[in-house]
């Protein structure tokens, strides 16, 4: 059902496109940086980094819409969940932009030095985090509980992929110091990768508090101990 | 104002959302089942509410969903309406209002009023808020002291102490209104009701009626009616939200304006009419 007055109907539009249109940069952002490590594009590695305060400037302007509906609207149940989950998921957008920055920055470096290996979980665990940043936005323009929840449980196969990866870069870097500086840049690569996953849970969570006014970050921990409790 | 577009048939229930904290507040009034038609016009069907002690508690909806009329049943102000039939049950410290034995003026004693439009007598300061005890026997030696008291609780003594005998109509609209608390709480009433008494006032006025309610109900159960959603938001613990008669939703203020559980709460509060 539409608001009675149209122009906040038209805010409130106006701020989910803007977090659309920033979640679309981002993961354009990490499928980039992943394709320049892959394919060893710094070129492309470098116009991801250059996209960066596209990103920034568009954090900034969800802010401002979502300061003007709370001071100019005083919005109320789900209107006002949806724009403190805006508030919040742009934080994390925002992070994953920065997140893919530093992948690329990796990828330069990465380019400048013969290839270690062929990377197999890197691939694997780009792919994973990417669907789950597509997923969390897909599930906060759906305003759907149940595929926020899908991204949710994706979060522990990333993680392992990581400490997977961790383990096997780890013998490469014993066998040959040699091979130190390079090893260590591919963690950082999982690393951010595995940030991004994190920030996608962040998104899928807010998406559940959105749609069902329950917190579901913290099991066993109860926010409300303010002076409107206990009446 | 545009009527919610909802089924007129809507069977009296009991609203859904009763968080456990508000139920287990001492209750200060106990409405069970309560009907009221106004001729063959039902403008109250089987409201249930429990509204606790000590807290300010708003009734909010849209015009006509009979929240002023379950305002003025809590000190039977709607028994001089011609053509009223009440059903059901209201207690006030655990006291049936409807019982034969109670004497309406005794009830309108302890659940004081205060409307939307002040209506200060044409008298001074003093005597406006000195008329109740004086009428109730309070010895003279002891009036003084009443008035002081009773304009200190409505924040309105430090701004009138000079000019007590002046007449009340040269006060502002904001401490006129003031002036009724004043002379609504100078007969230590238990329960304060406010019919909309912010709707004529500015910001800073409405202000310091709202600071007013949340000291002033330290002592008394405020149950207040307001057309303000903000103010409700703002002001009151416990939100009830009436729709064509029936109670929708009752429940902890904070919970009614994050989550609500009826749809017709949210629509309405979020400012969405089919």
């Amino acid at each position: 059902m539409e608001h009675t007055s149209r122009q906040y109907e038209q805010d409130l539009q106006e701020l989910k496109e803007e977090i659309l249109l920033l979640g679309g940069t981002v993961e354009e952002m990490i499928d980039s940086a992943m394709r320049s490590i892959l394919s060893r594009d710094p070129d492309l590695a470098r116009r991801v980094i250059a996209s960066d305060p596209k990103v920034d400037a568009a954090e900034l302007e969800v802010d401002h819409l979502c300061l003007n509906l709370l001071a100019l609207r005083q919005p109320a149940a789900s209107d006002l969940r949806f724009i403190a989950t805006a508030l919040k998921i742009v934080t994390d957008l925002e992070r994953i932009g920065d997140l893919a920055v530093n992948i690329s920055e990796r990828s330069i470096e990465l380019s400048e030095e013969p290839p270690l290996k062929p990377y197999i979980d890197i691939p694997r665990m780009a792919s994973a985090a990417a669907t789950m940043v597509r997923q969390a936005l897909d599930a906060f323009v759906k305003r759907d509980p149940q595929e926020a929840r899908v991204v949710l449980a994706a979060d522990d196969a990333v993680d392992k992929l990581n400490v997977q990866l961790f383990r096997e870069l780890l013998t490469y870097m014993i066998e040959e110091p040699k091979n130190v500086s390079r090893a260590l840049r591919i963690t950082f690569v999982a690393k951010y990768l595995e940030r991004i996953a994190d920030h996608a849970t962040n998104i899928a969570q807010m998406v559940i508090f959105m749609c069902e006014g329950r917190d579901v970050r913290h099991p066993g921990v109860q926010a409300g101990t303010g002076r409107r409790e206990g009446v | 104002m545009p009527e919610l577009r909802i089924r007129q048939a809507v069977k009296p229930s009991v609203p859904r959302s009763v968080p456990h904290s508000a139920a287990a507040d001492p209750a200060m009034i106990e409405i069970e089942r309560l009907t009221l038609h106004y001729g063959s016009k039902p403008a109250l069907m089987g409201v249930s509410m429990s509204i606790p002690k000590n807290k300010v508690t708003a009734f909010i909806g849209p015009s006509g969903c009979g929240k002023t009329t379950l305002l003025r049943c809590l000190n039977r102000m709607n028994d001089l309406v011609d053509g009223v039939r009440i059903e059901g049950r209201i207690r006030i410290g655990g006291r049936d209002i409807h019982d034969g034995s109670v004497d309406v003026i005794d009830l309108r004693k302890r659940v004081g009023m205060v409307f939307q439009k002040s209506n200060p007598f044409p008298k001074s300061i003093y005597d406006n808020v000195a008329y109740g005890p004086r009428i109730l026997g309070v010895p003279r030696a002891d009036l003084d002291a009443t008035v002081e008291r009773s304009l200190g609780a409505a924040a309105l003594w430090d701004e009138v102490r000079d000019r007590l005998h002046e007449s009340a109509l040269k006060l502002s609209g904001g401490q006129q209104q003031r002036l009724c608390i004043a002379r609504a709480i100078a007969v230590e009433p238990e329960v304060l009701l406010m019919d909309e008494p912010c709707s004529a006032l500015d910001p800073i006025a409405t202000a310091r009626i709202e600071e007013l309610m949340e000291e002033l109900k330290a002592r008394y159960t405020i149950v207040v009616v307001t057309h303000n959603m903000q103010q409700a938001a703002r002001a009151s613990d416990v939100t009830g939200f009436l729709l064509l008669g029936e109670l929708v939703e009752f429940g902890d203020t904070a919970t009614i304006f994050t989550t609500p559980r009826d749809r017709r709460t949210e629509d309405y509060i979020t400012g969405r009419f089919g």
